[in-house]
């Protein structure tokens, strides 16, 4: 069989835990309030996980739906890539245990660990598997259990007020024609920033990488941020991205049809979306109702929009990520 | 698809050597007991503050230099370890900041232990696509800041050392020398070597300040330190690694290799698989240092190859099974 030209997005799916948690029910252990928080990012509430339901199970459901949406049956996944930052056990990745719950022991399965942008890499590498002929369809989760993860502290409460829980899940297979199906994509790091928004331990910079007198308050267990730092980054690299994607097709700006960027904080989209000349008629947004899921975001995103009908046959669909790294990519798909 | 070759491997390890005398007197552990587990094998060890982006940016630096390379001339990184240097973001930010590279992507891979075999496939694949050129692939490892020192998981405590490899990928003008790579990974044998936490599914009250994925009753209890079941991990590499030398023989179209590169925490798994491969296998090459993960495979042909081991043109099977639980081989041939 000839080698595919292009892969595609052949289905999405998507899932957040039952629990919502409104602003203001953080405003009650945190000093902040429903405005402040809204103001700066655009989110109005978040879901949070019940007892004993991690990232695991929450992309499994995901999963499920990306693979009923493709038309296709668990067993024909030849591969599976997990994305997070918040996985059920610290090791193995969470790839493991989503493979075991589909069903799925043997197929090859591991994970991504690149944050904010995880699923972008993770759709580069789903491609050149799909079009070296390395896997037919590959499953690319993106989940996170931030909920359990997060200082409920004032010192933490620009993070806390940030981050919720979620999971989506695309499924990546050959595209039935060469016209259709991921255009192009980029990836980029800069390390340099590592520490603007990281996450220092438990990890193995240190020797022991966790004193066994650790106790919470101590900062090195909780994620760290230096807003205004990312915020400002985020907004140019986000530009610069979708620019280069534009560029490597050549096409234009007025041609995107529709703009999924990961959800990190409504203020930097709106920022991009004008840089680019985008309304809100060309971009969708779900911050509002799910905080920042990170390596869920743009799959949770693509999911609904898909869902609502807002993306059609011959649509030039931008994604763009940008976060702790940092890294930042940007894709253009033909739908 | 273009064909691809491994051009260049370098190796780095822990600089601190610890006998085995000196980790008894570390874990309060008999002697006799740190020497059933390490088998006369070097150990190797990094100090507080040396992560694995140290040891791979080392050998990496190395690497350069021999082959007259800038950093600016690699187009991706791929970084595997289970041992990072943060939480996040992954350590392929830090390998791109500390080698001065551009704002190419940096990939975080998380495979266990067979961290570098999925690195390796995932890099031949971006090549093969002629998505990008040079491609740097670290596999580094510092379990002795992870795994316990006060006498609990002794195989893991005792078995294992710190070091790194970086592998330069690039397209090939002949056919190649990466012939054929086989991974698998069985989730429900997850708890066979795990690390339980932090773990995002944890939860230890209703209330937001009890989610907390990494509870003081946890960490004092060693919940935070890898646990391995030595006799589970000798079965499955018993059971999983002459068929998957089998498979990877068959996508590489050989019969045999010259010589069969083992990689297991238990020094005597290694030559009890040997045994089972056969004449198919030729020669059997273990390391002389303990086992280092994901980076064991590429430290251990790194220097048979420096050593003259293994000689130009013969083909040689990277073998290894562990947490995941996940196994794998790869056939190459030495150029």
């Amino acid at each position: 069989m000839p080698l595919p030209k292009r892969s595609h997005i052949l289905g999405a799916g998507s899932e957040v835990p039952r629990t919502v948690v409104r602003n203001d029910e953080l405003a009650a252990v945190l000093d902040t309030s429903d405005d402040w928080i809204f103001q700066r990012s655009g989110i109005r509430e978040r879901h949070y996980v019940d007892d004993g339901e991690g990232s695991a199970a929450l992309a499994e459901r995901a999963a499920r739906k990306a693979i009923a949406a493709a038309g296709i049956e668990p067993r024909d996944i030849d591969l599976i890539i997990c994305g997070t930052l918040s996985p059920d056990v610290d090791s193995p990745g969470n790839s493991s245990f989503v493979q075991q719950r589909l069903g799925l022991c043997g197929v090859l399965a591991f994970d991504v660990r690149n944050q904010c942008s995880s699923f972008m890499y993770m759709l580069a590498i789903a491609d050149q598997y799909v079009r070296s002929g390395g896997a037919r369809h590959v499953l690319v989760i993106g989940s996170e259990v931030h909920s359990t993860g997060i200082e409920y502290a004032d010192r933490s409460r620009h993070v806390t007020v940030l981050f919720g829980d979620g999971a989506g899940a695309v499924v990546v297979g050959p595209s039935p024609d060469d016209e259709h199906g991921l255009l192009t994509i980029n990836l980029h790091c800069e390390g340099a920033h590592a520490q603007k928004l990281c996450l220092l331990g438990p990890a193995s910079l240190h020797k022991p990488r966790l004193a066994l007198d650790w106790t919470p308050a101590d900062i090195y267990g909780w994620p760290q941020m230096d807003g205004r730092f990312v915020f400002r980054h985020a907004v140019t690299r986000m530009g610069q991205c979708i620019e280069e994607a534009l560029a490597a097709i050549g096409a234009t700006k007025e041609e995107i049809s529709m703009l999924l960027p990961h959800q990190a904080n409504l203020r930097i989209n709106q920022l991009v979306a004008m840089g680019l000349g985008i309304g809100d008629d060309r971009m969708a947004n779900n911050i509002e109702r799910y905080g920042n899921t990170t390596a869920a975001t743009i799959p949770l995103l693509l999911s609904e929009t898909l869902d609502a009908g807002r993306i059609k046959r011959d649509d030039l669909v931008c994604l763009a990520a940008f976060g702790s790294g940092f890294t930042w990519s940007a894709a253009l798909l033909r739908w | 698809m273009k064909n691809v070759s491994l051009c260049a491997l370098q190796s780095e390890l822990g600089p601190v050597a610890v006998s085995d005398a000196e980790l008894s007197q570390i874990c309060a552990l008999p002697e006799q007991e740190v020497a059933r587990y390490s088998r006369g094998r070097t150990r190797v060890e990094c100090p507080d503050g040396e992560g694995p982006t140290a040891l791979a940016a080392r050998a990496a630096l190395r690497l350069l230099s021999e082959r007259g390379l800038a950093a600016a001339d690699l187009d991706f990184l791929i970084f595997a370890t289970n041992t990072p240097d943060m939480f996040f973001p992954g350590s392929a930010c830090l390998l791109q900041n500390a080698l001065g590279c551009r704002t190419v992507g940096g990939l975080d891979v998380r495979s266990q232990c067979t961290g570098f075999l999925v690195a390796l496939d995932v890099a031949r694949r971006f090549i093969a696509t002629g998505t990008y050129g040079k491609i740097l692939v670290a596999a580094a490892e510092t379990p002795s800041h992870v795994n316990s020192r006060d006498g609990r998981n002794p195989q893991l405590a005792c078995a294992m050392g710190d070091s790194a490899a970086v592998a330069l990928l690039e397209p090939a003008e002949d056919d190649g020398n990466i012939l054929g790579i086989a991974v698998h990974t069985d989730g429900s044998r997850a708890a066979d070597y795990w690390c339980e936490y932090p773990a995002s599914r944890h939860f230890e009250g209703p209330e937001l300040v009890l989610r907390n994925r990494l509870p003081v009753a946890a960490v004092a209890a060693g919940k935070h330190f890898p646990s391995s079941s030595p006799a589970a991990l000798r079965e499955l590499a018993l059971s999983s690694i002459p068929a998957v030398f089998d498979e990877a023989l068959g996508k590489a179209g050989c019969e045999r290799v010259d010589a069969a590169l083992i990689a297991h925490v238990d020094p005597d798994v290694e030559c009890d698989v040997g045994k089972a491969l056969g004449t198919r296998a030729g020669r059997v090459i273990v390391s002389d240092l303990l086992y280092s993960g994901g980076a064991s495979l590429p430290v251990l042909l790194s220097r048979a190859i420096s050593s003259g081991t293994v000689q130009c043109g013969e083909t040689v099977a990277l073998l290894t099974s562990g947490s995941g639980a996940s196994w794998g081989a790869a056939i190459l041939r030495q150029q």
